[in-house]
C-alpha cells in the first residue's frame, strides 16, 4: 500500500497540498485505515522558536509549546480534511518511503519522492484518466513504473507509457517504435511485463517529438492523464527532464527520488 | 503490354469520373442536366396532352436550373481562399442561399397547402362557398386525364420522382461532405420537388384506379407541412449563421465541460461561439492560476480536446481563440503578532507579549507581501488604519482586543513564521546557515 505524506504549511499552497493528499489517501484507503497506513502530516519542529516563546514567559517550557502547536495542527488538519483523528499521524521526521505531497519540496529535495499537486486539490476530481510514465533508455524509470503501476492498480486507472526518440538516419520506417534504440526497447519490454504482472491496462506511445518535455506533456494532455510519474536519474547533472517538466506541467507530477540519492 | 496500357487508361478515366462525381461543380452540373431534361420533357408532354399542370411544372424546373447555376456561383465564391480583407474566407455566402431557398420553400409550402385545401373544399360545395365568401381562394382545377394520356403522365411523373429523390440524396451527401450549405439546401429543395411529384402521382393513381381523386389533397397538406418544416430549418440555419447565433447550448455546455476537465483550469469566465461557413468559432476566457510556461501546455490540451469534439460533431473546421486570465485576487489584509529575538521571529502567544506586528497582504488566500512594524502604542487604531480584519496569535484561546470590535483575534496553529508563509524560505535558510 502506497504511503501518503504531506508537509504541514498554513499557506494557500499548503492547504491545496493537504486537500490533495487527503483526497489521494481516501481514494487509496477508502474509509478504513490501519495504524501502519495513516495519512502522515510532517510538522517540522522549531525548538529555538519554542525556546524564544518560553523565554518570554509563554505557556511553560519549550516541550509544552511544541505540544500545543501539535495539538492545534492536528485539529486544523482534521477540520480541513474531514478525516477522523485516528487516520492522521503527525510526525516530525520525513518518511523517505512515503510519497510526499508538497508544492515546494519537488523543486528543493531530489532525495525524496515528492508529488507536486500543481494547484489541484484532487487527483480524480476532474474525471478519471490514465497515469503516465515517460521512459528513456535507462533503468531509473523502473522505480517510477513500480509506483505508477501500484497506484494504477489501487485506483483502477490505466497507464500510458511514453517514449520519444530521435529518428535513425537512413531508416525509412515511419513508425517511431522502429527508431527506438535497443536499450529503450528492452526497458519497454520490462515495463510491459511489469504492467502485466500488476494487472494494469497499459498502452504505449512512442513519438519523435522535437522537444522531450513538450512531447511528454502534450501526450499527457491528449490522453487527459491525471498524474505523471517520473524518476530522477542521478547521472543527469544538467537539463534534468523532471525539473523541466515540473516548471511546465499543469498535471500533478510525482518526482521519484534518485535511488542513489534517496534520503535515509 | 497493350493490355496494361488499356488498364492504365481505363483507370485514369475512372479516377477522373470519380473526381467529377464527387466535385461540387460536377454534382451541380448533373443537377442542371437533370432539371434541363425534366423541363424539356414536361413542357413537351404537357403541351402535347394539353395539361397546364405538367407544363407549368416544366417551367418551374427551368427556374430550378437558374437556382442550380446560382448555387454553382455561390460555391465558387465560397471556395475562394481567406485573405487579409476576408480573414475567415467567404464561406458565409453559402448561407445566403440557404436563407433564400428556405424562404422559397416556405412560400412553396403555403401555395401547395392552399391548392390542397381548395381541392378538399371542392368536395363540399356548401362549405367551399361559405369559405370563399370570407377569404378569396384560387380556382380549383381538377385533373383532366384520359386513358390515352395516362401512361405518359405516369411515366413522366415516376421518372421525375426517381430522379428528384436520387439526385437530392446525392447532392446532400456531397454537400455535407464538402461543407457546402448551399448545395445541401438545394438538395433539400430538390427532395421537396420529389415529394410534391409523389402527391401528383397519388392523385393521378387515386383517380384512375380507385376513383378517389380526393386522396391527393390531405396527403398534399401533409407534404406542405413537411416542405414548410424543411424550409424553416434552412431559413433558420442560414439566418443563425449570418446573424452569428451561438453554435448551440448543448455544444457550449460540452465545451465548458471539456475545458473544466483539463487540469489547471479554474473556471470559464466567458464563452462566445458562432459559425462561419462550416467552421465553428469559439472565443473563451479561462481563469487559471498558472504561469506562462504552463499556460502554453494548458492551451495545447484544451485546443486538442475542443477541436476533436467540434470535428466529431459536424463542423469541418474550428477557430479557437483562448484567452487566459488570473482569478480575481480577492485582496485582504491580516496580521500576526510576533516576537523578535536575534533576528528570528516567532508568533507571540498574545498581543501583550509581542514585539512586532507583521502585516500580510493576501491574494486568493496567499501571502504576497509582508511588512514588519514595531508594536504600535495604539494597536487598534494602527490595525484599523492598515485595514486589517484578522489578527493572529499563537494561543488555543486568544483574547479579543480592547476596543477592537472590528478586528477578530484568531488562533494561529503554529508559531513558526515560515510555516505561515511569512518569510522567504530561502532567506530564512540563509539566515540560519549564517
Amino acid at each position: 500500500m502506497t504511503k501518503i505524506s504531506c508537509v504541514y504549511n498554513r499557506t494557500a499552497s499548503g492547504r491545496l497540498s493537504l486537500a490533495f493528499a487527503a483526497d489521494l489517501w481516501k481514494s487509496l484507503n477508502g474509509n478504513g485505515s490501519s495504524a501502519s497506513n495513516q495519512l502522515q502530516i510532517f510538522l517540522q519542529v522549531d525548538e529555538s522558536g519554542a525556546a524564544i516563546l518560553s523565554g518570554i514567559g509563554a505557556a511553560g517550557d519549550p516541550g509544552k509549546i511544541v505540544g500545543i502547536e501539535q495539538t492545534l495542527v492536528e485539529a486544523d488538519v482534521a477540520c480541513k480534511t474531514l478525516l477522523p483523528s485516528q487516520s492522521i499521524a503527525l510526525c516530525t521526521t520525513i518518511d523517505s518511503d512515503a510519497v510526499i505531497v508538497d508544492h515546494n519540496l519537488a523543486f528543493q529535495r531530489h532525495d525524496l519522492t515528492v508529488l507536486y499537486p500543481c494547484r489541484e486539490n484532487t487527483l480524480l476530481g476532474r474525471g478519471a484518466g490514465p497515469i503516465m510514465v515517460p521512459f528513456g533508455d535507462g533503468d531509473s524509470v523502473l522505480s517510477a513504473a513500480a509506483l505508477a503501476f501500484e497506484l494504477a492498480r489501487e485506483l483502477q486507472l490505466p497507464v500510458v507509457l511514453y517514449h520519444t526518440t530521435w529518428t535513425v538516419q537512413g531508416l525509412s520506417s515511419a513508425e517511431p517504435q522502429d527508431h527506438m534504440c535497443q536499450s529503450a526497447q528492452a526497458v519497454l519490454a520490462t515495463l510491459l511485463k511489469m504492467a502485466t504482472a500488476a494487472g494494469v491496462q497499459c498502452t504505449t506511445v512512442v513519438e519523435t517529438a522535437d522537444d522531450v518535455v513538450e512531447g511528454l506533456l502534450q501526450c499527457a494532455l491528449r490522453h487527459s492523464a491525471r498524474l505523471i510519474v517520473m524518476s530522477r536519474s542521478y547521472k543527469t547533472t544538467v537539463g534534468c527532464y523532471v525539473d523541466q517538466t515540473l516548471r511546465q506541467t499543469p498535471i500533478p507530477l510525482v518526482a521519484l527520488a534518485s535511488p542513489k540519492r534517496k534520503a535515509s | 503490354m497493350n493490355l496494361s496500357k488499356t488498364q492504365t487508361h481505363n483507370r485514369g478515366i475512372f479516377s477522373r469520373l470519380a473526381g467529377f462525381l464527387t466535385n461540387p461543380f460536377g454534382v451541380m452540373s448533373l443537377v442542371v442536366l437533370m432539371y434541363a431534361v425534366k423541363a424539356v420533357l414536361k413542357i413537351t408532354v404537357g403541351s402535347q396532352i394539353n395539361s397546364p399542370m405538367i407544363e407549368c411544372d416544366g417551367f418551374h424546373n427551368l427556374a430550378d436550373i437558374l437556382e442550380a447555376l446560382a448555387v454553382i456561383i455561390v460555391i465558387w465564391v465560397a471556395k475562394k481562399p481567406a485573405s487579409s480583407a476576408y480573414p475567415f474566407g467567404r464561406k458565409n455566402v453559402e448561407f445566403f442561399t440557404s436563407l433564400a431557398i428556405g424562404a422559397a420553400l416556405l412560400v412553396m409550402s403555403v401555395q401547395f397547402a392552399l391548392k390542397s385545401a381548395v381541392g378538399l373544399l371542392s368536395f363540399a360545395p356548401g362549405l367551399d362557398q361559405a369559405v370563399r365568401a370570407l377569404v378569396p381562394l384560387p380556382e380549383h382545377q381538377p385533373l383532366l386525364m384520359s386513358s390515352s394520356t395516362l401512361p405518359w403522365v405516369l411515366a413522366l411523373t415516376i421518372g421525375s420522382i426517381v430522379l428528384s429523390l436520387a439526385v437530392s440524396r446525392y447532392q446532400i451527401a456531397i454537400g455535407k461532405r464538402g461543407g457546402h450549405a448551399s448545395m445541401v439546401a438545394d438538395g433539400e429543395e430538390t427532395a421537396s420537388d420529389g415529394r410534391i411529384e409523389i402527391i401528383t402521382l397519388v392523385g393521378v393513381v387515386g383517380e384512375y384506379l380507385f376513383n378517389a381523386p380526393w386522396l391527393e389533397y390531405p396527403l398534399g397538406l401533409l407534404v406542405a407541412f413537411a416542405i414548410a418544416h424543411t424550409g424553416w430549418g434552412l431559413f433558420q440555419s442560414g439566418a443563425r449563421v449570418l446573424l452569428q447565433h451561438s453554435i448551440g447550448k448543448e455544444h457550449e455546455e460540452e465545451i465548458r465541460k471539456r475545458c473544466l476537465a483539463a487540469a489547471g483550469v479554474g473556471q470559464i469566465s466567458s464563452l462566445k461561439t458562432f459559425q462561419i461557413g462550416s467552421t465553428a468559432v469559439c472565443i473563451l476566457t479561462i481563469t487559471t492560476e498558472h504561469r506562462t510556461g504552463t499556460i502554453a501546455q494548458l492551451k495545447y490540451g484544451i485546443e486538442y480536446h475542443l477541436t476533436q469534439y467540434l470535428l466529431d460533431n459536424g463542423f469541418r473546421d474550428c477557430e479557437l481563440n483562448l484567452k487566459f486570465e488570473k482569478p480575481e485576487p480577492g485582496r485582504r489584509r491580516i496580521a500576526y503578532a510576533v516576537v523578535e529575538k536575534d533576528n528570528c521571529f516567532v508568533v507571540a502567544p498574545s498581543v501583550e507579549l509581542s514585539s512586532h506586528i507583521i502585516v500580510c497582504d493576501l491574494e486568493n488566500g496567499m501571502v504576497v507581501r509582508t511588512k514588519q512594524e514595531e508594536k504600535p502604542a495604539a494597536m487598534v487604531a494602527f490595525l484599523e488604519n492598515k485595514r486589517v480584519r484578522n489578527l493572529y496569535v499563537f494561543s488555543p484561546a486568544p483574547r479579543p482586543l480592547d476596543g477592537g470590535e472590528n478586528i477578530a483575534v484568531l488562533s494561529s496553529t503554529s508559531y513558526q513564521v515560515d510555516l505561515l508563509g511569512l518569510t522567504d524560505t530561502r532567506f530564512q535558510s540563509q539566515n540560519r546557515n549564517n
